[in-house]
């Protein structure tokens, strides 16, 4: 029994060590494990790192061209979300500058909303939208509804009779304020909420694009990936080879870069490694897994690069998973990702402790251990009927 | 013509051949528009997990939470008793965000001392997050605006005057295209098609590199009686119908049975997506001929395939971007398809307006052919050196 012990454990560290002549010896599998790793979420930060939406242009057909409407006009292009970029004579002006991509939204004041205003009637603004960027929609929206209401309370203010006490006019200004509290990305910003899912998702593509572009030049060589003994052991000593790479990567990824982009941190670094641990591991299973299907090295091209944007959908992080289809929620489930992405986002971003992101933490062990069982049964499967010398 | 028949139906078999090569040149595509369409078939999340810290619990506090918990978008899942536990049940990503009525809220409210709500919504999940802060700024507006109405009575104005002070400066909004804000609309017209140019960049890219891997340039030019231009054409034109066919599919999804915007005719959506489609093959046809070694040019195709999801424009504006990007958007095809889509089918606008659009996508072709004669060259000497082998053997 213990000389049997021995020699799995010899055939770990063979294979252990192997491993990294494989890995080092095989340009793109160096690409996937270190350049992808290094450079994409580089490339991925630095396209959102605007992070929000300013000044979008906006044109102004102005028929009022009262006082009231110039205070509309100056207020609206005094917000950050939007920028007048000029006054149109009519609709049809606005419109020909709308086509031509000059401006993403058109606001309209009707000729009598000044006096309409005085005969005590409500005015109202017409607003048009360009709907191709929901961002733009959205940011502008609020920038005019804000607008329009302060401008609204000092109006009611003018119209209640002289002498009320100052409560009588707070409370006809605003009798329930509120204080909007953006709680882990303080600007609502795109790259501080989408970046973290990418990262993760970055740590686990790299790893199984790079497991499986190795298992394809092994298979190109007309070389067995896993010799037929030991298939235990072996995958042990090559995970631990991927998993001492990986060392580096997870805390470039998951720590530094961040770090470097100024992205929300509040985790603890202890916690974030923790977590990263079973995703690494079930990522490195289930792309043992996969790569047993694996003949050529263009085949990884072509069967994992597209699912690197259905998983980052899975994950959650734009659409709630809880509003996900069934079938889609059940998917999300065995992808390593998603409960990365979760965990992730939970500790990194929301400031949680691993002992509130138990669930992620729980579902990624438990994946490993599925992967991990899968995995050996699937090489061991493949290794009897592999005809190749090792 | 018979010889672009012959070459056509060679490659055809070599589709066939291998199971993962009509996986991702049918399979994918299929499985992409489905999981999509049915992913955001909502259009927009409904009943986002909230929570509330009525700290008050008076008759007014419970009333606000009922109206909250009226509205569509909301689910009301938590009651909380303090801060400190919504902030937590936050963390656990139970709910994504949390309203506090303060205590003694109604008393103060009455006692017209504007007693603060504060709404915290967590915006590290984006959507739900900035759905929250809609409804429940909404929700105190209402309640503001029924304090208002009560405060004005007592002071004598009339209904009909109270309406039009209660919010003297109203919206008509008109969200072009779009009424519904409907999530689905928005990230299927881009992403989609993003999707299907990124599995034609591989495909073909895989389809031409295979035949150097597998040694078989030569029965592939012999097929073609050794013309160069119609080996090509007829390998390419394969995977230009199956993909064009896939393109008219997506959009007849998305415009016939999902009812989408589509404000022009569907001829000139089908144009477009030919050319995205032949923009795409034009794309793997110049790196071929700029880069020598495969695994180069696949990770190439793959970059700018999947970049061309954040690249494009479709989340984050590109006039947002730093300028080397706004550069860089030009290169993608489905970039351009997407300004197609935005003017044509979802604003109605004149062709006249996206006429840069189409030119940038002929352009791809144009420089494609025009780089023809260095592929060509490498073509034919990988093809010396494959008979002078074999000639050694």
């Amino acid at each position: 029994m213990l000389k049997r012990l021995n020699l799995e454990i010899t055939v770990l560290f063979y294979y252990w060590r192997r491993e990294y002549i494989q890995v080092f010896r095989n340009v793109e599998a160096l690409v996937f494990f270190v350049l992808l790793p290094l450079a994409y979420p580089i490339l991925y930060a630095l396209i959102y790192n605007p992070e929000e939406v300013t000044d979008v242009p906006v044109a102004v057909v102005d028929n009022s061209r009262s006082r009231l409407s110039r205070e509309i006009v100056h207020n609206f292009d005094a917000t950050p979300a939007a920028q007048v970029i000029g006054c149109c004579a009519n609709i049809d002006e606005a419109k020909s500058l709308m086509m031509q991509r000059a401006c993403y939204a058109v606001l309209v004041i009707p000729e009598e909303i000044d006096k309409k205003l005085l005969r005590n009637e409500q005015g109202i603004l017409l607003f048009y939208t360009d709907m191709s960027l929901l961002l733009n929609y959205k940011s502008l929206y609020m920038a005019l509804t804000d607008v329009t209401l302060d401008m609204g309370a000092t109006m009611r203010l003018r119209t209640l009779p002289i002498g009320v006490s100052s409560s009588i006019t707070d409370i006809a200004t605003q009798p329930i304020p509120y204080t909007s509290i953006v709680m882990y990305n303080p600007t609502s910003g795109v790259a501080s909420f989408l970046i973290p899912a990418v990262l993760v998702l970055i740590l686990q593509q790299s790893i199984v694009l790079g497991i499986a572009v190795l298992a394809a030049t092994r298979h190109e060589q007309a070389r067995r990936w896993y010799a037929p003994h030991h298939i235990v052991a072996q995958l042990c000593g090559r995970t631990l080879c991927y998993l001492s790479i990986y060392i580096f990567n997870t805390i470039y990824l998951l720590h530094y870069l961040p770090y470097i982009f100024g992205y929300p941190q509040m985790g603890d670094v202890i916690d974030i490694l923790l977590l990263s641990l079973p995703m690494i591991l079930s990522s490195v299973f289930m792309a043992s897994m996969l790569s047993v299907w694996v003949r050529e090295r263009e085949h990884v091209y072509l069967a994992f690069v597209f699912t690197s944007v259905i998983f980052i959908f899975l994950s959650g992080i734009a659409w709630p998973r809880y509003a996900m289809p069934l079938v889609w929620r059940f998917m999300s489930y065995m992808v390593p990702s998603t409960w990365g992405i979760e965990g992730f986002v939970q500790i990194n971003t929301m400031g949680a402790t691993l002992a509130q992101a138990s669930r992620a933490y729980i579902a990624l062990w438990l994946l490993t251990m599925v992967y991990g069982i899968l995995a050996v049964l699937t090489l061991h499967y493949e290794c009897r009927k592999s005809k190749y010398k090792l | 013509m018979s010889t672009l028949w012959r070459i056509m139906v060679r490659e055809w078999r070599r589709i066939v051949a291998q199971p993962l090569c009509w996986g991702c040149m049918i399979g994918a595509p299929l499985f992409g528009i489905l999981f999509f369409v049915t992913l955001l078939n909502e259009g927009l999340p409904e009943h986002i997990p909230t929570a509330v810290v009525d700290l008050d619990n008076s008759a007014l506090s419970r009333s606000f939470v009922r109206q909250l918990q009226a509205q569509q978008a909301i689910n009301i899942a938590l009651q909380c008793d303090t801060y400190i536990d919504a902030v937590q049940a936050m963390q656990r990503n139970e709910v994504y965000g949390f309203v506090l009525i303060p205590s003694r809220f109604e008393e103060l409210l009455f006692d017209g001392k504007q007693p603060p709500l504060s709404f915290y919504t967590n915006d590290a999940y984006l959507i739900p997050g900035s759905l929250l802060y809609e409804c429940y700024t909404t929700q105190s507006m209402l309640m503001s605006a029924a304090v208002i109405q009560d405060l004005l009575l007592s002071l004598g104005f009339s209904p009909q005057r109270i309406m039009s002070l209660l919010q003297p400066i109203a919206i008509d909004s008109h969200a072009l295209g779009n009424p519904w804000v409907n999530y689905s609309i928005y990230l299927s017209n881009s992403f989609l098609p993003a999707m299907l140019q990124l599995m034609v960049l591989l495909v073909t890219m895989y389809a031409v590199a295979s035949e150097f891997k597998k040694g078989s340039v030569r029965s592939w030019l012999l097929a073609a009686r050794g013309s160069f231009l119609m080996a090509l054409a007829g390998k390419l034109l394969v995977y230009t119908l199956v993909f064009f066919v896939e393109g008219v599919l997506l959009q007849s999804m998305l415009y016939g049975y999902l009812h989408f915007p589509l404000h022009t005719s569907i001829w000139r959506m089908m144009c477009a997506m030919f050319l995205l489609v032949v923009a795409s093959q034009s794309i793997v046809l110049i790196v071929l001929s700029l880069v020598s070694s495969h695994s180069i040019a696949f990770s190439a195709v793959s970059v700018l395939g999947v970049v061309s999801f954040s690249l494009g424009g479709f989340s984050f504006p590109v006039p947002d971007m730093y300028a080397p990007f706004k550069v860089l958007t030009n290169l993608l095809p489905v970039r351009h398809y997407f300004l197609i889509y935005v003017n044509n089918a979802l604003n109605g606008y004149p062709l006249y307006y996206c006429r840069d659009a189409y030119m940038a996508l002929l352009l791809f072709v144009v420089i494609a052919l025009l780089m023809l004669p260095r592929m060509y060259r490498a073509v034919v000497c990988y093809e010396r050196n494959e008979n002078v082998e074999t000639f050694k053997s």
